[in-house]
Protein backbone atom coordinates (compact mmCIF):
# COMPACT_ATOMS: atom_id res chain seq x y z
CA UNK A 1 0.00 0.00 0.00
CA UNK A 2 1.08 3.36 -0.95
CA UNK A 3 1.75 6.47 1.42
CA UNK A 4 -1.69 7.81 -0.19
CA UNK A 5 -3.62 4.88 -0.09
CA UNK A 6 -2.35 4.77 3.51
CA UNK A 7 -3.49 8.62 4.85
CA UNK A 8 -7.04 7.82 3.14
CA UNK A 9 -7.45 4.37 4.89
CA UNK A 10 -6.54 6.28 8.03
CA UNK A 11 -8.62 8.93 7.75
CA UNK A 12 -11.52 6.92 6.81
CA UNK A 13 -10.66 4.65 10.19
CA UNK A 14 -11.01 8.22 12.03
CA UNK A 15 -13.77 9.65 10.36
CA UNK A 16 -15.72 5.94 11.04
CA UNK A 17 -14.07 5.71 14.53
CA UNK A 18 -12.86 2.23 13.42
CA UNK A 19 -9.83 0.79 14.30
CA UNK A 20 -7.27 0.80 11.25
CA UNK A 21 -6.01 -2.46 11.56
CA UNK A 22 -6.01 -3.89 14.87
CA UNK A 23 -6.08 -1.15 16.98
CA UNK A 24 -6.85 3.12 16.93
CA UNK A 25 -3.63 4.30 18.13
CA UNK A 26 -0.82 4.69 15.45
CA UNK A 27 2.85 4.73 15.35
CA UNK A 28 4.37 5.69 12.14
CA UNK A 29 8.42 4.67 11.46
CA UNK A 30 10.80 5.21 8.65
CA UNK A 31 13.72 6.63 7.67
CA UNK A 32 14.32 10.63 7.82
CA UNK A 33 12.78 12.25 4.57
CA UNK A 34 10.50 9.19 4.15
CA UNK A 35 7.32 11.74 4.88
CA UNK A 36 6.39 10.43 8.14
CA UNK A 37 6.03 14.47 9.35
CA UNK A 38 4.06 15.37 6.09
CA UNK A 39 1.65 12.46 6.63
CA UNK A 40 0.80 13.52 9.78
CA UNK A 41 0.32 17.03 9.10
CA UNK A 42 -1.78 15.85 6.17
CA UNK A 43 -3.72 13.85 8.60
CA UNK A 44 -4.40 16.62 10.36
CA UNK A 45 -5.57 19.17 7.82
CA UNK A 46 -8.17 16.98 6.46
CA UNK A 47 -9.48 16.46 10.16
CA UNK A 48 -9.22 20.07 11.23
CA UNK A 49 -11.27 21.41 7.82
CA UNK A 50 -13.76 18.60 8.77
CA UNK A 51 -14.34 19.83 12.24
CA UNK A 52 -12.96 16.36 14.16
CA UNK A 53 -11.97 16.80 17.75
CA UNK A 54 -8.09 16.57 16.99
CA UNK A 55 -5.00 18.03 18.65
CA UNK A 56 -1.50 18.36 16.72
CA UNK A 57 1.99 18.84 17.97
CA UNK A 58 4.76 19.05 15.60
CA UNK A 59 8.62 18.49 16.63
CA UNK A 60 9.90 21.54 17.44
CA UNK A 61 7.17 21.81 20.69
CA UNK A 62 9.42 20.74 23.37
CA UNK A 63 10.86 23.21 24.90
CA UNK A 64 9.14 25.89 27.83
CA UNK A 65 10.86 29.03 27.97
CA UNK A 66 11.86 30.26 31.23
CA UNK A 67 10.20 34.08 30.74
CA UNK A 68 7.41 35.26 31.78
CA UNK A 69 4.84 38.02 31.05
CA UNK A 70 2.68 39.35 33.01
CA UNK A 71 0.15 40.21 29.56
CA UNK A 72 0.92 36.85 28.03
CA UNK A 73 -2.13 34.44 28.55
CA UNK A 74 -2.73 31.29 29.41
CA UNK A 75 -4.78 28.19 27.77
CA UNK A 76 -8.02 29.57 29.47
CA UNK A 77 -8.26 32.23 27.02
CA UNK A 78 -7.05 30.25 24.08
CA UNK A 79 -8.96 27.91 22.06
CA UNK A 80 -7.52 24.47 20.32
CA UNK A 81 -8.48 25.09 17.01
CA UNK A 82 -6.40 28.35 16.64
CA UNK A 83 -3.54 26.22 17.76
CA UNK A 84 -3.86 23.95 15.22
CA UNK A 85 -4.54 26.28 12.61
CA UNK A 86 -1.29 28.65 13.82
CA UNK A 87 0.52 25.27 13.62
CA UNK A 88 -0.17 24.10 10.08
CA UNK A 89 0.10 27.50 8.31
CA UNK A 90 3.28 27.43 6.82
CA UNK A 91 4.58 30.63 7.69
CA UNK A 92 4.86 28.94 11.62
CA UNK A 93 7.29 26.56 10.47
CA UNK A 94 9.86 25.43 13.08
CA UNK A 95 8.23 28.28 15.18
CA UNK A 96 6.81 27.80 18.45
CA UNK A 97 3.48 29.63 18.23
CA UNK A 98 3.39 30.06 22.29
CA UNK A 99 6.82 32.16 22.11
CA UNK A 100 6.08 35.50 21.59
CA UNK A 101 9.06 38.01 20.66
CA UNK A 102 9.73 39.31 23.40
CA UNK A 103 11.07 35.71 24.33
CA UNK A 104 8.02 35.27 26.72
CA UNK A 105 6.23 31.86 26.57
CA UNK A 106 2.84 31.31 27.46
CA UNK A 107 3.29 27.82 28.68
CA UNK A 108 5.15 29.36 31.90
CA UNK A 109 2.37 31.50 32.46
CA UNK A 110 0.11 28.58 32.82
CA UNK A 111 2.51 26.93 34.81
CA UNK A 112 3.25 29.76 37.21
CA UNK A 113 -0.49 30.88 37.69
CA UNK A 114 -1.34 26.61 38.08
CA UNK A 115 1.35 25.53 40.18
CA UNK A 116 -1.14 23.13 42.26
CA UNK A 117 -3.17 22.17 38.85
CA UNK A 118 0.22 21.18 37.36
CA UNK A 119 2.13 19.46 40.66
CA UNK A 120 -0.63 17.08 40.72
CA UNK A 121 -0.59 16.07 37.15
CA UNK A 122 3.20 15.96 37.02
CA UNK A 123 3.53 14.00 40.05
CA UNK A 124 2.15 10.79 38.42
CA UNK A 125 4.59 9.85 35.75
CA UNK A 126 7.42 12.89 36.06
CA UNK A 127 7.87 13.30 40.30
CA UNK A 128 8.11 16.94 39.56
CA UNK A 129 6.66 19.50 42.03
CA UNK A 130 5.83 22.75 41.15
CA UNK A 131 5.47 25.74 43.21
CA UNK A 132 6.73 29.44 43.42
CA UNK A 133 8.88 31.01 45.79
CA UNK A 134 10.59 34.78 46.32
CA UNK A 135 14.11 35.84 45.60
CA UNK A 136 15.83 38.64 46.34
CA UNK A 137 17.73 40.39 43.29
CA UNK A 138 20.24 42.45 43.73
CA UNK A 139 22.23 44.45 40.67
CA UNK A 140 24.16 47.74 40.69
CA UNK A 141 22.19 50.27 38.39
CA UNK A 142 18.60 48.87 40.00
CA UNK A 143 18.94 48.07 43.29
CA UNK A 144 17.46 45.64 45.03
CA UNK A 145 14.07 44.40 44.83
CA UNK A 146 12.19 40.56 45.60
CA UNK A 147 10.72 38.94 42.55
CA UNK A 148 8.20 35.36 42.36
CA UNK A 149 9.93 32.77 40.54
CA UNK A 150 8.74 29.29 39.49
CA UNK A 151 10.39 26.19 41.07
CA UNK A 152 10.73 23.10 40.27
CA UNK A 153 11.57 20.11 42.82
CA UNK A 154 13.04 22.64 45.33
CA UNK A 155 15.33 23.85 42.65
CA UNK A 156 15.45 26.22 39.82
CA UNK A 157 13.50 25.62 36.23
CA UNK A 158 16.80 25.39 34.45
CA UNK A 159 17.61 22.40 36.29
CA UNK A 160 15.36 20.19 34.23
CA UNK A 161 17.04 18.13 31.88
CA UNK A 162 15.62 18.48 27.99
CA UNK A 163 13.58 15.08 28.59
CA UNK A 164 11.87 16.16 31.66
CA UNK A 165 10.99 19.68 29.74
CA UNK A 166 9.72 17.40 26.85
CA UNK A 167 7.96 15.75 28.51
CA UNK A 168 6.30 18.38 30.69
CA UNK A 169 5.31 19.90 27.29
CA UNK A 170 3.67 17.57 25.98
CA UNK A 171 1.78 16.43 29.06
CA UNK A 172 0.69 20.01 29.66
CA UNK A 173 -0.72 20.22 26.17
CA UNK A 174 -2.04 16.57 25.68
CA UNK A 175 -4.16 17.73 29.03
CA UNK A 176 -4.92 21.11 27.52
CA UNK A 177 -6.57 19.03 24.33
CA UNK A 178 -8.59 16.45 26.34
CA UNK A 179 -9.79 19.25 28.90
CA UNK A 180 -11.51 21.36 25.40
CA UNK A 181 -12.35 17.71 24.51
CA UNK A 182 -10.13 16.43 21.60
CA UNK A 183 -9.94 12.63 20.76
CA UNK A 184 -7.49 12.65 18.78
CA UNK A 185 -3.94 13.81 19.89
CA UNK A 186 -1.31 14.06 16.89
CA UNK A 187 2.47 14.09 18.25
CA UNK A 188 5.16 14.16 15.42
CA UNK A 189 8.43 12.83 16.50
CA UNK A 190 6.90 12.07 20.29
CA UNK A 191 10.46 10.57 21.40
CA UNK A 192 12.54 13.63 20.87
CA UNK A 193 14.75 14.03 23.66
CA UNK A 194 13.34 11.05 25.53
CA UNK A 195 16.20 7.81 26.56
CA UNK A 196 15.46 3.96 25.89
CA UNK A 197 13.00 3.71 28.80
CA UNK A 198 11.12 7.13 29.03
CA UNK A 199 9.98 6.97 25.50
CA UNK A 200 7.74 4.25 25.55
CA UNK A 201 6.25 4.14 29.12
CA UNK A 202 5.74 7.98 28.74
CA UNK A 203 3.68 7.30 25.73
CA UNK A 204 1.53 3.97 27.75
CA UNK A 205 1.24 6.15 30.42
CA UNK A 206 -0.45 9.06 28.78
CA UNK A 207 -2.80 6.14 26.98
CA UNK A 208 -3.55 4.76 30.38
CA UNK A 209 -4.04 8.18 31.73
CA UNK A 210 -6.03 9.66 29.28
CA UNK A 211 -8.36 6.61 28.18
CA UNK A 212 -10.45 8.16 25.49
CA UNK A 213 -7.57 9.54 23.56
CA UNK A 214 -6.51 8.05 20.61
CA UNK A 215 -3.08 8.70 20.05
CA UNK A 216 -1.21 8.92 16.77
CA UNK A 217 2.47 9.93 17.07
CA UNK A 218 5.82 9.20 14.76
CA UNK A 219 9.04 7.99 16.49
CA UNK A 220 12.69 7.36 15.69
CA UNK A 221 13.74 4.82 18.30
CA UNK A 222 13.47 1.12 18.40
CA UNK A 223 12.68 1.42 22.14
CA UNK A 224 9.75 3.67 22.23
CA UNK A 225 8.10 0.96 20.08
CA UNK A 226 9.36 -1.94 22.17
CA UNK A 227 6.99 -1.74 25.80
CA UNK A 228 4.23 -0.10 23.30
CA UNK A 229 1.16 -2.12 23.48
CA UNK A 230 -1.99 -1.66 20.99
CA UNK A 231 -0.41 0.45 18.40
CA UNK A 232 -0.69 0.25 14.56
CA UNK A 233 2.98 0.39 13.58
CA UNK A 234 3.27 2.01 10.03
CA UNK A 235 6.82 1.65 8.60
CA UNK A 236 7.50 4.06 5.63
CA UNK A 237 10.13 2.68 3.15
CA UNK A 238 11.58 5.65 0.65
CA UNK A 239 11.66 4.45 -2.93
CA UNK A 240 13.10 7.27 -4.34
CA UNK A 241 10.30 8.18 -7.03
CA UNK A 242 7.50 10.87 -4.79
CA UNK A 243 6.48 10.94 -1.58
CA UNK A 244 3.42 9.68 -2.11
CA UNK A 245 4.41 6.52 -3.64
CA UNK A 246 6.67 5.54 -0.69
CA UNK A 247 5.35 2.06 0.17
CA UNK A 248 4.20 1.61 3.69
CA UNK A 249 4.33 -1.93 5.62
CA UNK A 250 2.03 -2.31 8.73
CA UNK A 251 2.65 -4.52 11.95
CA UNK A 252 0.86 -4.94 15.29
CA UNK A 253 2.78 -3.10 18.09
CA UNK A 254 2.14 -6.23 20.32
CA UNK A 255 3.79 -8.39 17.95
CA UNK A 256 7.17 -6.18 18.32
CA UNK A 257 8.15 -7.73 21.73
CA UNK A 258 11.80 -8.51 21.00
CA UNK A 259 14.75 -5.88 20.27
CA UNK A 260 16.36 -8.14 17.56
CA UNK A 261 12.88 -8.28 15.51
CA UNK A 262 12.14 -5.02 15.93
CA UNK A 263 15.74 -3.88 14.77
CA UNK A 264 15.23 -6.30 11.97
CA UNK A 265 11.47 -5.62 10.59
CA UNK A 266 11.39 -1.65 11.03
CA UNK A 267 14.83 -0.58 11.15
CA UNK A 268 18.13 -2.45 9.43
CA UNK A 269 18.88 -0.62 6.45
CA UNK A 270 19.98 -3.78 4.46
CA UNK A 271 16.34 -6.07 5.18
CA UNK A 272 15.12 -4.48 2.01
CA UNK A 273 12.93 -6.25 0.23
CA UNK A 274 11.67 -5.65 -2.79
CA UNK A 275 7.64 -3.95 -4.10
CA UNK A 276 6.41 -6.55 -5.01
CA UNK A 277 7.54 -8.18 -1.40
CA UNK A 278 6.48 -4.48 0.41
CA UNK A 279 2.71 -4.78 -1.30
CA UNK A 280 2.19 -8.38 -0.46
CA UNK A 281 3.31 -7.74 3.18
CA UNK A 282 0.56 -5.38 3.75
CA UNK A 283 -1.61 -7.18 1.87
CA UNK A 284 -1.78 -10.27 4.06
CA UNK A 285 -1.69 -7.82 6.91
CA UNK A 286 -5.05 -6.69 5.65
CA UNK A 287 -6.42 -9.95 5.36
CA UNK A 288 -4.99 -11.07 8.74
CA UNK A 289 -7.06 -8.16 10.07
CA UNK A 290 -10.21 -8.78 8.13
CA UNK A 291 -9.75 -5.63 6.22
CA UNK A 292 -9.96 -5.18 2.55
CA UNK A 293 -7.60 -6.13 1.01
CA UNK A 294 -6.17 -3.32 -1.80
CA UNK A 295 -6.91 -4.65 -5.30
CA UNK A 296 -4.83 -2.06 -6.96
CA UNK A 297 -1.74 -3.65 -5.51
CA UNK A 298 -2.68 -7.03 -6.16
CA UNK A 299 -3.14 -6.27 -9.73
CA UNK A 300 0.14 -4.74 -9.82
CA UNK A 301 1.64 -7.75 -8.43
CA UNK A 302 -0.44 -10.13 -11.24
CA UNK A 303 1.17 -8.06 -13.77
CA UNK A 304 4.76 -8.47 -12.22
CA UNK A 305 5.95 -11.48 -14.89
CA UNK A 306 8.97 -12.69 -12.52
CA UNK A 307 7.24 -13.69 -9.15
CA UNK A 308 9.62 -15.86 -6.96
CA UNK A 309 8.07 -19.05 -5.58
CA UNK A 310 7.61 -17.16 -1.89
CA UNK A 311 5.61 -14.73 -3.89
CA UNK A 312 3.35 -16.77 -5.58
CA UNK A 313 2.92 -18.63 -2.17
CA UNK A 314 1.52 -15.56 -0.53
CA UNK A 315 0.07 -14.21 -3.76
CA UNK A 316 -2.31 -17.31 -3.79
CA UNK A 317 -2.94 -17.44 0.38
CA UNK A 318 -4.13 -14.06 -0.16
CA UNK A 319 -6.43 -14.26 -2.99
CA UNK A 320 -8.05 -17.59 -1.43
CA UNK A 321 -8.68 -15.76 1.49
CA UNK A 322 -10.41 -12.55 0.15
CA UNK A 323 -12.30 -14.65 -2.14
CA UNK A 324 -13.35 -16.31 1.11
CA UNK A 325 -14.23 -13.34 3.16
CA UNK B 1 10.24 -24.02 16.93
CA UNK B 2 13.84 -23.64 17.33
CA UNK B 3 16.15 -25.62 15.57
CA UNK B 4 19.66 -25.69 16.86
CA UNK B 5 22.96 -23.41 15.45
CA UNK B 6 26.34 -25.23 15.68
CA UNK B 7 28.11 -23.83 17.99
CA UNK B 8 31.37 -26.62 18.40
CA UNK B 9 32.55 -29.07 15.77
CA UNK B 10 34.33 -32.04 16.39
CA UNK B 11 37.61 -32.10 14.49
CA UNK B 12 40.02 -34.78 13.82
CA UNK B 13 43.10 -32.98 14.66
CA UNK B 14 46.82 -34.60 13.53
CA UNK B 15 48.85 -35.22 16.60
CA UNK B 16 52.13 -33.70 15.56
CA UNK B 17 52.57 -29.86 16.55
CA UNK B 18 53.92 -27.97 13.66
CA UNK B 19 53.89 -23.95 12.58
CA UNK B 20 50.05 -24.92 11.25
CA UNK B 21 50.09 -20.67 10.59
CA UNK B 22 52.96 -20.92 8.49
CA UNK B 23 52.81 -21.29 5.06
CA UNK B 24 53.95 -25.18 4.68
CA UNK B 25 51.98 -26.52 7.16
CA UNK B 26 49.04 -24.08 6.96
CA UNK B 27 46.95 -26.58 4.59
CA UNK B 28 47.43 -29.46 7.45
CA UNK B 29 45.08 -27.65 9.57
CA UNK B 30 43.09 -26.34 7.13
CA UNK B 31 41.99 -29.22 5.92
CA UNK B 32 40.85 -31.03 8.80
CA UNK B 33 38.99 -27.79 10.24
CA UNK B 34 37.41 -27.53 6.99
CA UNK B 35 35.72 -31.03 6.88
CA UNK B 36 35.10 -30.67 10.79
CA UNK B 37 32.53 -27.46 9.57
CA UNK B 38 31.57 -28.63 6.40
CA UNK B 39 33.39 -26.08 4.37
CA UNK B 40 31.15 -23.02 6.24
CA UNK B 41 32.60 -19.99 8.51
CA UNK B 42 32.53 -21.53 12.08
CA UNK B 43 31.35 -18.55 13.55
CA UNK B 44 28.19 -17.05 11.20
CA UNK B 45 27.48 -20.27 9.38
CA UNK B 46 28.11 -18.61 5.91
CA UNK B 47 29.35 -20.84 2.91
CA UNK B 48 32.76 -20.82 2.52
CA UNK B 49 33.12 -21.97 -1.23
CA UNK B 50 31.92 -20.16 -3.83
CA UNK B 51 32.60 -21.30 -7.97
CA UNK B 52 34.60 -24.22 -6.14
CA UNK B 53 37.18 -21.45 -4.53
CA UNK B 54 37.72 -21.09 -0.96
CA UNK B 55 36.90 -17.75 0.93
CA UNK B 56 37.70 -18.03 4.32
CA UNK B 57 40.61 -16.73 7.09
CA UNK B 58 42.07 -19.52 9.66
CA UNK B 59 41.04 -17.38 12.55
CA UNK B 60 43.07 -17.18 16.11
CA UNK B 61 40.95 -17.81 19.64
CA UNK B 62 43.68 -16.27 21.58
CA UNK B 63 45.05 -13.10 18.73
CA UNK B 64 48.10 -13.65 17.41
CA UNK B 65 49.88 -10.69 17.84
CA UNK B 66 48.99 -7.16 18.95
CA UNK B 67 50.56 -6.13 22.42
CA UNK B 68 51.63 -2.63 21.33
CA UNK B 69 54.91 -0.92 22.82
CA UNK B 70 56.52 -4.55 23.46
CA UNK B 71 59.32 -5.30 21.43
CA UNK B 72 59.36 -8.80 19.86
CA UNK B 73 56.29 -10.34 21.66
CA UNK B 74 55.98 -14.24 21.85
CA UNK B 75 53.51 -16.02 19.99
CA UNK B 76 52.81 -19.07 21.70
CA UNK B 77 49.48 -19.71 20.47
CA UNK B 78 50.03 -18.70 16.72
CA UNK B 79 50.66 -21.68 15.24
CA UNK B 80 48.84 -23.79 17.77
CA UNK B 81 46.00 -26.55 16.42
CA UNK B 82 43.63 -26.16 19.32
CA UNK B 83 44.08 -22.31 18.80
CA UNK B 84 42.86 -21.89 14.97
CA UNK B 85 39.16 -22.32 13.35
CA UNK B 86 37.79 -21.68 10.06
CA UNK B 87 35.57 -18.49 9.18
CA UNK B 88 34.47 -15.75 6.82
CA UNK B 89 36.65 -13.25 6.42
CA UNK B 90 33.81 -10.68 7.79
CA UNK B 91 33.36 -12.88 10.80
CA UNK B 92 37.57 -13.26 11.54
CA UNK B 93 38.49 -9.32 10.50
CA UNK B 94 35.03 -7.29 11.29
CA UNK B 95 33.17 -9.08 14.06
CA UNK B 96 36.14 -10.93 15.81
CA UNK B 97 38.64 -8.37 15.44
CA UNK B 98 37.49 -5.48 17.10
CA UNK B 99 36.51 -4.35 20.73
CA UNK B 100 38.56 -7.32 21.96
CA UNK B 101 40.13 -7.31 25.30
CA UNK B 102 43.32 -8.21 25.16
CA UNK B 103 44.30 -10.57 28.07
CA UNK B 104 47.63 -10.20 30.32
CA UNK B 105 50.81 -9.95 28.85
CA UNK B 106 52.51 -12.92 31.23
CA UNK B 107 49.66 -15.32 29.78
CA UNK B 108 51.25 -15.46 26.32
CA UNK B 109 54.66 -14.27 26.89
CA UNK B 110 55.53 -17.75 27.43
CA UNK B 111 58.41 -19.70 25.53
CA UNK B 112 56.42 -23.28 25.20
CA UNK B 113 58.56 -25.20 23.13
CA UNK B 114 56.03 -27.49 22.21
CA UNK B 115 56.65 -27.60 18.20
CA UNK B 116 59.01 -30.79 18.23
CA UNK B 117 56.29 -32.14 20.43
CA UNK B 118 53.01 -33.35 20.08
CA UNK B 119 49.59 -33.12 21.73
CA UNK B 120 46.27 -34.67 22.19
CA UNK B 121 44.99 -32.02 24.09
CA UNK B 122 45.22 -28.61 24.94
CA UNK B 123 47.94 -27.75 27.18
CA UNK B 124 47.43 -26.25 30.79
CA UNK B 125 48.97 -22.93 29.33
CA UNK B 126 46.82 -22.61 26.30
CA UNK B 127 43.40 -23.73 28.70
CA UNK B 128 43.99 -20.86 31.49
CA UNK B 129 44.92 -18.59 28.63
CA UNK B 130 41.51 -18.95 27.07
CA UNK B 131 39.94 -19.11 30.13
CA UNK B 132 40.93 -15.56 30.96
CA UNK B 133 39.87 -14.94 27.46
CA UNK B 134 36.52 -15.71 27.92
CA UNK B 135 35.96 -13.88 30.86
CA UNK B 136 36.88 -10.52 29.28
CA UNK B 137 35.52 -11.05 25.77
CA UNK B 138 31.54 -12.92 25.58
CA UNK B 139 32.94 -14.79 22.47
CA UNK B 140 31.92 -18.52 21.85
CA UNK B 141 35.32 -19.27 21.03
CA UNK B 142 35.43 -21.73 17.66
CA UNK B 143 35.77 -24.92 17.29
CA UNK B 144 35.42 -26.41 20.56
CA UNK B 145 32.36 -23.80 21.76
CA UNK B 146 32.58 -22.78 25.54
CA UNK B 147 31.05 -24.38 28.31
CA UNK B 148 29.20 -22.61 31.37
CA UNK B 149 29.85 -23.62 35.44
CA UNK B 150 27.32 -26.75 35.07
CA UNK B 151 29.31 -28.02 32.07
CA UNK B 152 26.70 -27.50 29.41
CA UNK B 153 27.85 -26.20 26.01
CA UNK B 154 26.56 -22.67 25.76
CA UNK B 155 24.10 -22.92 22.34
CA UNK B 156 22.11 -21.19 19.92
CA UNK B 157 18.97 -21.30 18.33
CA UNK B 158 17.26 -20.41 15.37
CA UNK B 159 13.48 -19.57 16.35
CA UNK B 160 11.49 -20.47 13.50
CA UNK B 161 8.67 -18.48 14.06
CA UNK B 162 10.88 -15.21 14.98
CA UNK B 163 12.78 -15.95 12.86
CA UNK B 164 15.63 -14.77 14.82
CA UNK B 165 18.80 -16.32 16.36
CA UNK B 166 18.33 -16.50 20.10
CA UNK B 167 20.22 -18.29 23.34
CA UNK B 168 18.99 -21.32 24.61
CA UNK B 169 18.03 -20.87 27.70
CA UNK B 170 17.46 -24.26 28.91
CA UNK B 171 19.80 -25.12 31.80
CA UNK B 172 21.10 -21.21 31.04
CA UNK B 173 21.57 -18.64 33.76
CA UNK B 174 20.87 -15.47 33.25
CA UNK B 175 24.78 -14.76 33.12
CA UNK B 176 25.04 -17.25 30.65
CA UNK B 177 22.63 -16.38 28.44
CA UNK B 178 23.79 -12.60 28.73
CA UNK B 179 26.97 -14.19 27.43
CA UNK B 180 25.34 -15.78 24.39
CA UNK B 181 23.27 -12.71 23.62
CA UNK B 182 26.69 -10.91 23.50
CA UNK B 183 27.72 -13.23 20.91
CA UNK B 184 25.01 -13.07 18.83
CA UNK B 185 25.24 -9.29 18.81
CA UNK B 186 28.86 -9.14 18.36
CA UNK B 187 28.50 -11.70 15.01
CA UNK B 188 25.50 -9.84 13.47
CA UNK B 189 23.67 -12.96 13.55
CA UNK B 190 20.41 -11.12 13.54
CA UNK B 191 21.65 -8.25 11.00
CA UNK B 192 24.56 -8.15 8.49
CA UNK B 193 24.78 -11.81 8.84
CA UNK B 194 21.50 -12.43 8.87
CA UNK B 195 20.78 -15.39 6.86
CA UNK B 196 17.74 -16.50 4.30
CA UNK B 197 18.57 -19.67 4.07
CA UNK B 198 15.66 -21.12 5.71
CA UNK B 199 13.45 -19.09 3.23
CA UNK B 200 15.43 -20.97 -0.16
CA UNK B 201 15.43 -24.08 1.81
CA UNK B 202 11.37 -24.15 2.21
CA UNK B 203 11.30 -22.70 -1.52
CA UNK B 204 13.34 -25.16 -2.36
CA UNK B 205 11.45 -28.00 -0.95
CA UNK B 206 7.98 -26.60 -2.17
CA UNK B 207 9.52 -26.24 -5.48
CA UNK B 208 10.19 -30.23 -5.67
CA UNK B 209 7.02 -31.38 -4.06
CA UNK B 210 5.07 -29.12 -6.78
CA UNK B 211 7.12 -30.54 -9.66
CA UNK B 212 7.63 -34.30 -8.65
CA UNK B 213 5.23 -36.93 -9.31
CA UNK B 214 2.85 -37.78 -6.07
CA UNK B 215 5.17 -41.39 -5.56
CA UNK B 216 7.86 -39.45 -4.02
CA UNK B 217 7.62 -39.58 -0.15
CA UNK B 218 9.50 -37.18 2.31
CA UNK B 219 12.72 -39.23 1.85
CA UNK B 220 13.02 -38.56 -1.29
CA UNK B 221 12.35 -34.84 -0.98
CA UNK B 222 14.76 -34.57 1.72
CA UNK B 223 17.37 -36.57 -0.34
CA UNK B 224 17.57 -34.38 -3.23
CA UNK B 225 17.44 -31.45 -0.77
CA UNK B 226 21.08 -32.89 0.93
CA UNK B 227 22.67 -32.92 -2.48
CA UNK B 228 22.39 -28.52 -2.29
CA UNK B 229 25.62 -27.40 -0.50
CA UNK B 230 22.94 -24.14 1.15
CA UNK B 231 24.37 -21.08 1.96
CA UNK B 232 24.95 -21.30 5.62
CA UNK B 233 25.06 -24.37 7.68
CA UNK B 234 21.54 -23.31 9.28
CA UNK B 235 20.10 -24.53 5.84
CA UNK B 236 21.47 -28.10 6.40
CA UNK B 237 20.28 -28.09 10.46
CA UNK B 238 17.37 -26.96 8.85
CA UNK B 239 16.78 -30.21 6.53
CA UNK B 240 17.87 -32.52 9.83
CA UNK B 241 14.89 -30.39 12.24
CA UNK B 242 12.04 -31.61 9.05
CA UNK B 243 13.28 -35.16 8.81
CA UNK B 244 13.23 -35.72 12.58
CA UNK B 245 9.27 -33.56 12.93
CA UNK B 246 7.35 -33.92 9.68
CA UNK B 247 6.13 -37.12 8.40
CA UNK B 248 4.02 -36.19 5.57
CA UNK B 249 4.47 -34.23 2.36
CA UNK B 250 1.12 -32.83 2.74
CA UNK B 251 2.20 -31.54 5.92
CA UNK B 252 5.84 -30.57 4.62
CA UNK B 253 4.17 -28.20 1.84
CA UNK B 254 1.84 -26.55 4.40
CA UNK B 255 4.64 -26.21 6.74
CA UNK B 256 6.83 -24.39 3.90
CA UNK B 257 4.40 -22.48 2.67
CA UNK B 258 3.52 -21.40 6.11
CA UNK B 259 7.04 -20.44 6.69
CA UNK B 260 7.12 -18.52 3.53
CA UNK B 261 3.80 -16.67 5.01
CA UNK B 262 5.51 -15.86 8.13
CA UNK B 263 8.34 -14.05 6.57
CA UNK B 264 5.66 -11.47 5.25
CA UNK B 265 3.83 -10.46 8.58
Amino acid sequence: MNLNDTIEKILNSIIEDKNFFEHKHILFVGENTTGKSRTIAKIVTELFYKKKPIYYMCSWNRKIVNVRNEAIKTFKDIDYERVIKARLDSINYNKDIFHDELGTELLMNELYLNTDKYSELFDGFLSIKVSKTTIKFEKELYGIWNEEVLEINEGSFEQLSDAQVSMMRILMEVNFAFEKGCKYIFIDEFDINLDHKNSSDFLEWLKAKYTDIVFIVSAQSLYTILNLRDFDVVKIIKNFKSEIDNLCVFFDSNDLDNVDIIDKKLFASNYKISEIDERLSSNLKCILSNVPINKKDINIIEQSQKLTTRQKVVLNFIKQRARQS
Amino acid sequence: MKINFPTNYEVDYPIKNKYYYGETFKKDITVVLLKASDNYCMYCGRKLVLDNEYYFNLEHSIEKDGYPGIEKPKTPFKHCKYNLSVACIRCNQKYKNKMIERIPYNLVSKDLNCMSKSCNEPCTEYLIARDTYLKMNKIILQPDGVKSSKNVLFNIQYDLLKQIYVPNIENTSSADIDFIEEHIARFNLNRDTASTCIMEVCELLWKIIDLMPDSFNIRDVLNISREVHFDNIIGKVFIEYIQENIKDMVMLKEFCELYMLLSYV
